[in-house]
């Protein structure tokens, strides 16, 4: 530990520091990994073909989430919907895939990442 | 408490994750260069695949039943172990990193705390946030909680010795699975008439102490709830061996010298990393026993060094001369391999009186140091010896059938749909 002599640094509390996007898109690291989104069908969400998905697996899904999760052997995302008493992973056209104990949800989005 | 962790089939489990095509499907993954098996998930070991089949002899069995096969990946391996120790460590501040797939956990002896439900807790998180299934064994020794480890893979997967009949278990279990024991003790233990840990747990101390090895002594402490087994001390080994087949056969000389260079570095690397000094070095170079096309070669040579070392050039020149004695031309060779012996504590040595004086090894010590500091920092390649070339690279590993490194590389990541 470093002792102290004479006047503190005025500079005190204000030590430089970057901006680490990590900081702002990830919360839990070992919960998180990155995915690439090939489709279309999240355009009405804002997410293009290409742009890198944020995936926390410790984030519980709930209604209103984009999750990523297994569908005909592959990674699949859609919108989480409430349907009466249970759940539904919708895509913007309508199709809609009731969620139920042999659903396997890989992760909650939590962001995107887009370069222009 | 300790807490012993261990990811199930964890290589298996780490391919498995990136793969929903792979869904209750068999996986194998294999050593290094493709050699043999070295895990496989439940669904292989139903179709009759074992930990160490060579995959020369499985490999169209493997087409037939649809195995999916991959080579050790241990970017992604290693990435998925650092997620688990960093959640083991918002559990518990005390956590060793016994090998990639397991660690233990040192738990403060709270008071009538639930620890099958801490344990539990432990597991379910794991698995939630990264996809890996561990099982969990708590007792007050890590030879217990080892034992109970096995235990509670078959009984949900997590377990405190705490709620269990002690002894009841350890009579069911055969000497030879206790941790430290292995099957050679194991049969000098039943001339004695120990059949289970049990058995061992009341062998009497003084007995253990004139017929065991010190090993076997603590480990009779430890099956009665007496911790004995030093940490640092389990960490250390008596012996440092590097060495890799060649992607194919090689000829010539200075291609296995590139090879012995990097594998001589390694093997330092380990040596220093637990603090250690070798007296010998022995240098092994064979060719491949199932290999039809030519005349067969194994030998090895040994030297002592002049005095314990640590230091990478008295290392590397000596194992070098024993390969330049070794070597002989004609051979298709397959496998080169350095193992480090006499390991003592890295002390400075008393020097003798044609050795240069004691200044010289503390540089010496200080460029090691700044050698391995770099290459920590930088990469394991970053600096080497003039003899290790980057460029010459015929014998490089076999990796058929190795997946990306789809956490660590942003080019690799996996898609969705």
């Amino acid at each position: 530990m470093a002792t102290e002599t004479g006047f503190p640094s005025p500079a005190r509390g204000y030590e430089a520091t970057k901006i680490d996007l990590n900081d702002l898109l990830v919360s839990n690291p070992p919960a998180t990994f990155y995915m690439r989104m090939q489709g279309r069908q999240l355009l009405y969400k804002g997410i293009f073909p290409d742009d890198m998905l944020v995936v926390d697996r410790s984030r519980p899904p709930v209604p209103g989430c984009l999750v990523v999760y297994r569908q005909d052997g592959e990674f699949t995302c859609r919108e989480l919907v409430r349907d009466g008493e249970g759940c539904m992973l919708a895509d913007g056209a309508g199709e809609r895939v009731p969620v139920d104990g042999d659903t396997e949800i890989f992760g909650t989005v939590t962001g995107v990442v887009r370069k222009l | 408490m300790i807490f012993h962790v261990d990811a199930n089939s964890f290589y298996a489990s780490c391919e498995r994750l990136f793969r929903p095509d792979l869904a209750n499907k068999p996986i194998v993954v294999l050593s290094n260069n493709d050699g043999i098996v070295i895990a496989l998930n439940d669904e292989a070991k139903a179709s009759g695949f074992r930990r160490g089949d060579a995959y020369f002899k499985i490999s169209e069995q493997c087409d037939r039943k649809g195995v999916t096969v991959f080579s050790s990946n241990y970017t992604l391996y290693a990435d998925m172990s650092a997620r688990l120790v960093t959640i083991y460590s918002r559990f518990c501040p005390d956590v060793e990193i016994y090998s990639i797939d397991e660690c233990f956990l040192y738990f403060p002896d709270w008071k009538s705390r639930d620890w099958a439900d801490i344990a539990r807790h432990l597991r379910a998180t794991v698995l939630r946030e990264t996809g890996m299934p561990v099982s969990v064994g708590v007792a007050p020794t890590r030879t217990l909680a080892k034992l109970c480890n096995k235990l509670a893979k078959k009984r949900g997967g997590a377990l405190s010795w705490t709620d269990v009949d002690g002894d009841a278990e350890l009579a069911a279990y055969p000497v030879g699975d206790v941790w430290g024991i292995g099957w050679s003790k194991a049969e000098t233990l039943v001339r004695y008439g120990i059949k289970t840990a049990l058995d061992l747990k009341g062998y009497p101390l003084e007995l253990a102490k004139k017929r065991l090895t010190i090993t076997g002594f603590r480990t009779v402490q430890e099956l009665n709830g007496i911790p004995a087994i030093d940490r640092a001390e389990i960490d250390r080994r008596q012996n440092i061996a590097s060495s890799k087949s060649f992607g194919e056969a090689v000829f010539d000389l200075p291609e296995i010298e590139d090879a012995l260079a990097e594998y001589a570095h390694e093997a330092v690397s380990r040596m220093r990393a637990q603090k250690s000094a070798a007296k010998y070095v022995s240098v092994y170079l064979m060719t491949n026993p199932w290999d039809d096309a030519g005349p067969q070669f194994f030998n090895q040579l040994s030297a002592a060094l002049a005095k314990p070392s640590s230091f990478l050039p008295d290392i590397l020149g000596t194992a070098l001369e024993l390969l330049r004695k070794l070597y002989r031309p004609g051979y298709r060779y397959r496998k080169v391999m350095i193992n480090l012996l006499g390991l003592e504590d890295d002390v400075i040595v008393q020097g003798d009186l044609f050795e240069e004086p004691q200044q010289g090894r503390a540089d010496r010590k200080a460029l090691m140091k700044c050698f391995d500091e770099v290459n920590a920092r930088y990469g394991r390649s970053t600096l080497r010896l003039g003899i290790e070339s980057p460029f010459r690279r015929g014998w490089k590993m076999q990796r058929n059938f190795l997946s990306p490194a789809w956490t660590t590389d942003v080019l690799r990541i996996p898609e969705v749909h």
